[in-house]
């Protein structure tokens, strides 16, 4: 019933095919399966929260050096984004990645205006989308 | 005619709930056989077509070891209470 194009959900391609259809390199980072820390632990524990993202976020900076973060989930994309900006105000986080939707990606890519389809973000994106639109 | 068993799918997220049924396990905690765990890298990773698909094929639909036992005892119980899912007629 449900036509399901991922082989293997614990080593998952399919989002990184998606990107590479749009010209993007994904590689595959050792933490690329773990938990964002979003979901009931963000409003439970913070801290804990706090703390799986950071080290998610710390994976993709040192083993990738990645230019943007991409997602599927939007529950993902807050906790990536927005967490992201509060350990940088703590002092806890010396870097920025922008993170955007896989979707929001695409309308970029088809020429969609930034403004109208990728304006919300609480960590600086428009370096990356003016990167995007010029090719 | 052999008697209903319930059928319980409990779609577990990797680092949360699917850490306290496999702490279930370590400890030796029962929990009834009627309960089928599923793993997933993340609950955002369950599609609505999963949980239909579920409940077609019978399933009735659920951190901590002792926690996820105990649940899973008073789920089985009340399941057994509702009885079969008539969705799996359809």
């Amino acid at each position: 019933m449900y036509p399901d194009k991922e082989e293997d959900p614990f080593n998952p391609k399919v989002l990184r095919e998606l990107c590479e259809a749009l010209g993007a390199e994904a590689p595959y980072y050792s933490k690329l399966v773990d938990c964002c820390g979003m979901g009931a632990l963000r409003s439970t524990d913070p801290e804990k929260s706090f703390t799986l993202v950071k080290e998610k976020l710390e994976c993709i900076k040192d083993e990738l050096d990645a230019d943007i973060i991409v997602t599927t989930c939007s529950s993902c994309l807050i906790q990536l984004d927005d967490a992201q900006e509060r350990l940088r105000k703590e002092g806890k986080l010396n870097f920025s990645i922008p993170v955007l939707h896989y979707v929001q990606l695409l309308a970029l890519c088809m020429g969609f205006d930034p403004n109208q389809v990728a304006e919300i973000s609480v960590t600086p994106r428009d370096e990356i989308i003016n990167k995007i639109i010029k090719g | 005619m052999e008697e209903w068993e319930p059928n319980i799918l409990v779609i577990a997220c990797n680092w949360c709930t699917y850490q306290a049924a496999d702490m279930a396990g370590s400890l030796r905690y029962c929990y009834p056989p009627s309960v089928k765990v599923v793993r997933v890298p993340c609950s955002g990773r369950i599609e609505p077509e999963f949980v239909i698909e579920a409940l077609l094929n019978g399933a009735i639909a659920g951190s901590k070891g002792l926690k996820f036992a105990e649940v899973m005892k008073e789920f089985d119980e009340t399941v057994r209470k509702l009885g079969p899912n008539t969705l799996k007629k359809v």
